[in-house]
């Protein structure tokens, strides 16, 4: 718990990548992801997400919190969606046989397409979000909204709060032991959550006496003397950055064209068979 | 340029939102260091050292509101005129609390916040903070998040981080108050090595009289707001009455020689020890 933020230091392509340019690479495939109501964009750029992280991170995407996310959505939006989905009409075949639950009905396809399709699109952003929370240190971060037009004070005050949330845990914990051992009743769920209330009290008086004192080491070490700190920043924009931006905004004006042009490829009132949810054009 | 690099003259102050407290907290502070002096300043809580150190670098009367008297000068400028800021790199206070004083997400950053509020050019900060670093052994922790540390090495940042400053005089209130013994010996030695080596100007304020005996060139006694006693270690300590009326103790050494007086003046006309190393080679010369 000591240190919320899920940055992996490296030395990768991503990781000396400046924050701007991996904020509009997010912001863009979030645009991207939800152009289409069809699995391929938005699996491809799951994939390509998932390789950016793997040359980034390694094995360590694997164990990344994110990841998991990802994981547990498919088993929400893909089996229970098949189920629930108030689209879903045609009964789902497997070898021949429909599955259905009680209450709920059978397993559709529409359930099964919209339900890929909606995994697709938020995992694919998740990935990206992953990609950039990873591969970008907190201080970097605080630098890119700065240099973005955000307020110095506002981006300091942003990262002190990214590091008093631990404290604040550690601090709970402390004053809810030290209740517990002058005999705060814990038996029902109903004491626990009248224990909360003599924990807040001192929890906030401590936490306004910790930022009093923090505020004072702050002034003796110049803060305040200017909105315009020297930036201690080491990455600058390089050619590879500029060309990823270029490639990813083309990418986006071809699919927005596409878009305009074809629709959103939505396969929903064509399904009969698994094979068609995995249609681009409708038979 | 007068040659005392800090002057205090006639300082009076109370705190203005402690309106129980009805005494001020320090009473005509009369004190004056010259560059590269070791300070102690001693006393029993509530007597004023807290105050004394807020008011070296100005967060008292600027920060922190109360009525203030008297002058202040740092290398002959009234604190008054300078802004906390500027007068950081003149004057680096530590705080008790080494968590408190932290704000960044790693070290590193810890110790080049300082400076680039104060609008450095970046190579100058580097240079400084890698200086600090190697200074204070945290090179193994560069790019840790400080509140990921323990509070001996939070301490060692909170010290670098004001260090890279540049200050001439650092200031220090209870360093190691939190702290286990080999933290405690190790600040004192990081803070002695700063005295000795760099001829910094340092005033410490720590209830470790025993430790501090060792290491500081003068002693500053507080009781109440008021200095009682200001003067080498073997000096402050030859008033045990005083020490004894305001209720602090005087390493133990020391007091012993004291309960055997007579005695002891019968082993020649030594002066009271106030290390266990003196002691020890007085006893080993009595033996010969």
């Amino acid at each position: 718990m000591s240190d919320m933020s899920m940055y992996i230091p490296g030395n990768s392509f991503f990781h000396k990548c400046d924050a701007k340019v991996k904020m509009l690479l997010l912001v863009i495939v979030s645009i991207m992801a939800f152009l289409f109501h069809s699995p391929y964009l938005s699996g491809f750029l799951l994939i390509v997400g998932a390789v950016f992280n793997y040359i980034s991170i390694g094995n360590r995407m694997f164990k990344h919190m994110l990841t998991r996310m990802i994981i547990i959505m498919m088993f929400f939006l893909i089996i229970l969606h098949g189920f629930v989905n108030p689209r879903g009409e045609t009964p789902a075949s497997f070898f021949g046989q429909e599955i259905s639950l009680p209450f709920f009905g059978a397993y559709t396809y529409e359930g099964f397409y919209l339900g890929l399709v909606f995994w697709l699109r938020l995992s694919s952003i998740i990935m990206m979000a992953e990609l950039f929370i990873s591969t970008t240190s907190p201080s970097d971060l605080i630098h890119g909204l700065h240099k973005l037009g955000v307020p110095y004070n506002f981006c300091f005050m942003v990262s002190m709060s990214l590091q008093l949330i631990p404290i604040s845990v550690r601090e709970a914990q402390i004053i809810n032991s030290a209740q517990r051992a002058r005999g705060l009743p814990e038996k029902s769920i109903v004491d626990r959550f009248k224990g909360l209330l003599p924990m807040f009290v001192p929890l906030v008086v401590s936490s306004l006496e910790r930022m009093e004192r923090t505020s004072m080491a702050l002034e003796c070490r110049g803060f305040g003397n200017t909105n315009n700190p020297t930036s201690m920043s080491d990455i600058v924009i390089r050619k590879s950055d500029i060309a990823l931006m270029v490639i990813t905004l083309l990418l986006l004006v071809a699919c927005v064209i596409i878009r305009i042009r074809f629709g959103s490829f939505d396969m929903t009132d064509h399904l009969t068979s698994w094979a068609d949810c995995f249609r681009l054009v409708a038979r | 340029m007068s040659e005392y690099i800090l002057e205090l003259k006639d300082v009076n102050f109370k705190y203005e939102n402690a309106p129980t407290v009805e005494e001020p907290a320090l009473k005509n502070i009369n004190l004056k260091v010259k560059k590269g002096e070791f300070i102690g300043v001693i006393g029993s809580n509530n007597s004023g050292k807290s105050t004394l150190c807020a008011l070296c670098n100005g967060l008292i009367p600027k920060a922190l509101d109360g009525e203030f008297s008297g002058q202040v000068l740092v290398d002959g400028q009234d604190i008054k005129d300078v802004s906390t800021a500027k007068m950081s790199q003149k004057v680096g206070l530590v705080l008790p609390d080494p968590e408190a004083q932290l704000s960044q997400l790693t070290v590193y950053d810890e110790l080049t916040f300082g400076p680039s509020n104060l609008e450095l050019p970046r190579e100058k900060i580097f240079e400084e903070a890698d200086r600090v670093m190697k200074l204070i052994r945290l090179e193994n922790f560069k790019e840790r998040s400080p509140f990921s540390l323990s509070g001996g090495e939070q301490q060692r940042v909170a010290i670098a981080s004001v260090l890279a400053m540049n200050p001439e005089i650092l200031v220090l209130d209870e360093p190691t108050s939190n702290l286990d013994p080999l933290s405690t010996q190790e600040i004192f030695e990081i803070i002695c090595k700063l005295n000795r080596e760099m001829n910094m100007t340092v005033i410490l304020v720590e209830h470790e009289v025993e430790l501090m005996a060792q290491y500081v060139d003068r002693f500053v006694v507080m009781d109440n707001g008021r200095i009682v006693l200001d003067g080498s270690p073997k000096e402050v300590f030859s008033h045990r009455e005083v020490f004894e009326q305001i209720k602090m103790f005087i390493p133990t050494v020391t007091s012993l020689a004291g309960e055997i007086d007579e005695e002891y003046r019968k082993w020649g006309n030594y002066e009271y020890p106030i290390t266990l190393e003196e002691m020890i080679k007085i006893i080993d010369s009595r033996k010969e």
